[in-house]
């Protein structure tokens, strides 16, 4: 009762039919455990830690865990009352975690106290000379901090699942962190060397659930504090970055993002379809009917290179390669200028736009060029049964790209004397960097300073005239 | 919210849109705009949003320049010309990706917003699907769903059935009456005769007032 006064939200959740049937889930799996993996003859505190660090048991409490944090960040994402008292995102978050934390403890303290009670009524208490793990001669106070390092850990885990909970949709969510609790069995068996290879095991939170030696019991405590240490610094590392006022604007992304993916698969499917399949056809053609192969043709046909020798089919390659990239970049950014006037820019001053347009048309732009680049691979591939290391050159292929498509935007949406700049920038980069993306090669650091100098003064033109996105007559 | 425009003139190149406008623009009130296409209505509401500047004049929101302005108007809500939306996605599913830019709104308050416009029916059904009508019932409900002070509906009444404009009149006024400022564009004088407490008329880049309500 007193609960129920104090925590009304806590109620609320609690309440909720699908926290009914977790409960019920978490009960009935604590009582079989107890009674099924308690059934040993072992030394008590033995059974009791072996039972904790069931595979099954682990793998069990992750799920439960994940569940209930996607859960209460859903439900109080959506419950207007709690959002209106959250003046801002950190706030809100951490009053989110406040609740995990609490029903994440309440449920674990369930968990956890039913399956000692029944192993200590089922096994009683046996005591046992040659225990079969090293509790550095401590049973009962190892027992204490393992409960205590599985609860925090546990809890700890919760928090970060909320976190991602909050900024990644459910779909991603929960299969991601239902991956992370299965990755415990591959951890433990047959993925276990693949484990140790990709990253320190202690740094892998599936390390803390198995029962390890350690040299003594102050190393083990010390490592385990500074493990729990390091999750609470993520937790805050997260927080400051994703979480703070300056960062809040990041929600905008998704919405620019989707409204551009599903412009382009509606309006321009056909021009992407048709140029795919023109670079395909091409590609095959020139491959069956080429004698001779090297690298240069692979260089020539991706639209990589530029230079003296190179034939008209490999001209038009490059300029459709090219224009194709920059018209989309072109459409992305007029479309919403045209026809988002109402729905964008009251919502959002034009700067802001601006940044997150320049980055969804980045990641457009990377999508589609990485779908080129993996078709024209397997092509070449399957023809000459081998393929040159092209993937650097996507790298700069990418920067090349984003360089015309921003110098495209300044050019087409400042004032004359910005204009005239911008267009002497280009004819001196090109001239120092060429045009042909093969040869930059370190040059590349010069045009990514570029691009950074090409938003920076598209930017600060957005902040002082809001107005220049849609006046056709700009006012100096 | 308050709008002074003082001494508004728009030209473009020699084409002169509008010349010498002036006017104060009060909350607790509906203003409409009335002229035929072409008259500049639509221009001087994208001026008020900041989109355009006045060749000469200037346009005071709460006392500030507007185009002096880092941000466009804050608190505003508009429907201006044809808006676009996803017709992949449902009439709900585009409210909802809108309303997550300023994350102001609840999934309860749009469906509340589509019943006012009368969506609700429409709720699942895709963009792609609606008609003329129902594609501007969506237009009104961004522009109102996240309870801005200032409202601007170009057009709001093309398409929508007597139902559906009577119902949405009558949302208007109960807006009105909570202290909102609502501007009201059409070239039909009909649509919003009744409605308006003062009635602005544009012809050949000239604004003249037609209509005061008396306080």
């Amino acid at each position: 009762m007193k609960l129920k006064n104090k925590y009304p939200i806590i109620t609320f959740i609690l309440n909720q039919q699908l926290f009914k049937i977790l409960l019920l889930i978490v009960i009935l799996y604590a009582i079989y455990a107890g009674f099924i993996y308690g059934n040993t003859s072992l030394d008590t505190v033995d059974t009791l830690l072996i039972n904790f660090s069931t595979l099954w048991s682990t793998i069990f409490i992750f799920l439960i865990i994940t569940i209930i944090s996607v859960s209460i960040t859903k439900i109080l994402k959506e419950m207007s009352v709690f959002k209106i008292r959250a003046t801002n995102k950190s706030k809100e978050i951490s009053q989110i975690v406040k609740y995990v934390v609490i029903c994440s403890f309440i449920y674990l303290f369930i968990f956890c106290f039913l399956q000692i009670i029944i192993i200590l009524f089922t096994h009683g208490f046996v005591r046992s000379d040659s225990p079969y793990v090293d509790l550095y001669g401590l049973p009962s106070l190892y027992f204490l901090f393992f409960l205590i390092r599985y609860i925090v850990i546990t809890i700890l885990y919760a928090i970060l699942v909320t976190c991602f909970a909050y900024l990644l949709p459910r779909f991603i969510t929960i299969p991601l962190f239902i991956i992370v609790a299965f990755s415990l069995y591959f951890y433990s068996y047959d993925f276990y060397k693949v484990a140790v290879d990709l990253f320190d095991t202690k740094l892998y939170i599936g390390y803390y659930y198995s029962i390890v030696p350690y040299g003594s019991f102050i190393t083990e405590v010390f490592c385990s504090s500074f493990y729990i240490l390091l999750l609470s610094f993520l937790y805050l590392l997260i927080k400051k970055i994703f979480f703070s006022p300056f960062m809040t604007n990041i929600r905008i992304l998704p919405v620019i993002l989707k409204n551009d993916f599903l412009s382009l698969k509606n309006n321009k499917k056909k021009l992407i379809l048709v140029f795919l399949c023109f670079i395909i056809f091409l590609a095959i053609f020139r491959l069956v009917t080429n004698t001779y192969y090297d690298d240069s043709f692979i260089y020539y046909h991706f639209g990589l290179k530029m230079d003296q020798s190179t034939d008209i089919v490999s001209i038009f390659m490059f300029l459709i390669y090219i224009f194709t990239f920059i018209y989309i970049a072109y459409y992305l950014f007029v479309k919403d200028i045209i026809y988002q006037v109402s729905n964008y820019f009251l919502r959002m001053n034009s700067s802001t736009w601006y940044l997150y347009k320049s980055l969804s048309i980045l990641i457009i732009t990377i999508v589609l060029k990485l779908i080129y680049y993996l078709l024209l691979s397997i092509i070449v591939f399957y023809f000459t049964g081998s393929i040159s290391n092209i993937w650097f050159y996507f790298i700069i292929d990418i920067v090349f790209t984003t360089f015309l498509q921003q110098a495209l935007i300044l050019i087409g949406y400042t004032r004359i004397f910005l204009k005239i700049i911008t267009i002497g920038i280009v004819i001196i980069t090109f001239l120092y960097v060429g045009i042909s993306i093969i040869d930059i090669g370190s040059k590349v650091w010069l045009l990514l300073g570029i691009i950074s100098l090409f938003i920076i003064l598209f930017f600060v033109e957005c902040q002082n005239k809001n107005y220049l996105l849609f006046e056709r007559e700009v006012h100096e | 919210m308050r709008i002074e425009i003082k001494g508004v003139s728009k030209r473009f190149k020699d084409r002169v849109i509008l010349e010498d406008v002036n006017m104060v623009l009060e909350p607790n009130h509906i203003y409409g705009f009335i002229g035929p296409n072409g008259s500049g209505k639509t221009l001087l509401l994208k001026m008020i949003c900041g989109f355009y500047i006045p060749t000469t004049g200037e346009i005071l929101i709460n006392g500030e320049n507007i185009i002096k302005k880092k941000e466009y108007p804050k608190d505003t809500g508009a429907l201006i010309e044809k808006p676009s939306f996803l017709p992949d996605l449902t009439g709900y599913q585009n409210l909802q990706l809108l309303a997550s830019i300023q994350n102001k709104v609840t999934k309860n308050q749009i469906e509340e917003i589509m019943d006012i416009v009368g969506l609700s029916e429409f709720k699942n059904q895709k963009y792609n699907t609606y008609s003329l009508g129902t594609k501007q019932k969506l237009g009104i409900a961004q522009a109102i769903m996240e309870d801005q002070q200032l409202i601007i509906l170009d057009e709001p009444f093309n398409g929508l059935d007597e139902a559906s404009a009577k119902k949405i009149r009558a949302y208007l006024l109960k807006e009105k009456e909570k202290g909102k400022l609502i501007i009201l564009s059409t070239h039909i004088k009909e649509d919003v005769k009744r409605l308006a407490d003062t009635l602005y008329m544009f012809e050949n880049g000239k604004v003249k007032n037609i209509k005061q309500k008396s306080k």
